[in-house]
């Protein structure tokens, strides 16, 4: 097989996994939500029965905890596939600009270095590793790039957020690690990179000329 | 005061269907509501619905996009208020959705209490619209 013909061959498998994607967390959730409100209109029409009975009031809390850990899963691939799918525009950014708040220490000057990405993404997911808390980023410059590395406790293995999810659904559904993730999908389409092991992570993000 | 405004609801999962038409017992308890589960009467039963009804439409119906029949009420029937609903829904989504001719776009609740006040919403603003459309004409 020609190299082209390989490349063509991986292409349409990546159409048919996002398709794939798409359907599944699109799909799924439908039978789901007849699950969901079907219980909760049987519980509603039971009233005081199911109050009354310990089986009852164990199988409707089961259910509901079931329904619950299966949208959040499902939402977590709904979030990734429209990573997949969303329309992207060319986008730049003053490094001061995306780093602006956040406690960085560097051994370059960053200023009037311009990132080629979508500032909104990167803050967005710094902001969800901070919280209501302060964010330490060590920032490095290599080359025409800039790795931004911070501490992100909840993350358990790597190589990257989207591995750990991809690894562990269960786990990361909603959680900081599910927004790197969903935020690693967007920024490598960008040119971006992210990658991860247990307790950090690193964005790099490509640079204007200097 | 409950709505008393025709309700039509097309969406071919049946289950979906009746549990918003229980719903919508409890809503707008007056209010008839008719419901279309079969794609194929598309786009007829949306041209002989009632005047002034709210339609709650599913995206896909049979696996196709219901984008078209959207475009077909906006321009053969302007005074129906149609609202699509889908199990799961972008913001690009709903832009294109209401680009298309919708008056409303939501994603399906998970829980009867949002279903009842999504609902309830929707009805609300289907009123509010026709009273400013009938002081427009007033003045």
């Amino acid at each position: 097989m020609t190299i082209d013909r390989a490349t063509a061959q991986t292409d349409v498998e990546q159409v048919l996994l996002d398709s794939l994607l798409y359907a599944v967390s699109h799909d799924l959730r439908s039978p789901l939500l007849t699950m969901t409100l079907s219980a909760e209109l049987l519980e509603t029409s039971l009233g005081d029965e199911v109050a009354r009975s310990e089986a009852a009031k164990v199988a409707f809390g089961s259910m509901q905890q079931g329904a619950q850990d299966l949208e959040r899963m499902l939402q977590t691939l709904t979030l990734l596939s429209r990573a997949r799918r969303k329309q992207l525009e060319p986008a730049q950014a003053p490094l001061k600009l995306i780093l602006g708040g956040y406690e960085v220490t560097s051994d370059t000057d960053l200023s009037g270095r311009i990132a080629r990405i979508d500032p909104l993404q990167v803050r967005e997911m710094l902001d969800a590793v901070a919280g209501e808390a302060d964010l330490e980023v060590r920032a490095t410059m290599d080359g025409a790039r800039v790795d931004l590395e911070f501490a992100v406790p909840e993350l358990e293995q790597g190589p990257s957020p989207l591995h750990a999810v991809a690894g562990s659904l269960k786990q990361y559904a909603g959680t900081t690690v599910e927004t790197l993730a969903v935020g690693q999908v967007l920024l490598e389409r960008q040119g971006g990179a992210v990658r991860g092991e247990p307790g950090r992570v690193v964005i790099s993000l490509p640079l204007e000329a200097a | 005061m409950t709505s008393t405004r025709p309700i039509l609801v097309v969406d071919d999962d049946i289950d979906h269907a009746v549990i918003l038409r229980t719903v919508l017992a409890s809503v707008a308890p007056e209010a008839p509501v008719e419901m279309c589960t079969d794609p194929s009467r598309l786009p007829g039963v949306l041209l002989e619905a009632p005047e002034g009804a709210v339609v709650l439409i599913d995206r896909l119906l049979r696996g196709v996009e219901s984008f078209p029949h959207l475009k077909v009420a906006r321009d053969e029937r302007p005074d129906l208020y149609v609202v699509l609903l889908s199990s799961a829904l972008s913001p690009e989504d709903r832009a294109r959705v209401l680009q298309s001719g919708a008056r409303d776009a939501a994603e399906k609740p998970g829980s009867l209490s949002l279903w009842r006040s999504m609902l309830g919403k929707m009805l609300t603003d289907a009123d509010e619209r026709d009273a400013q459309r009938g002081d427009a004409r007033a003045g």
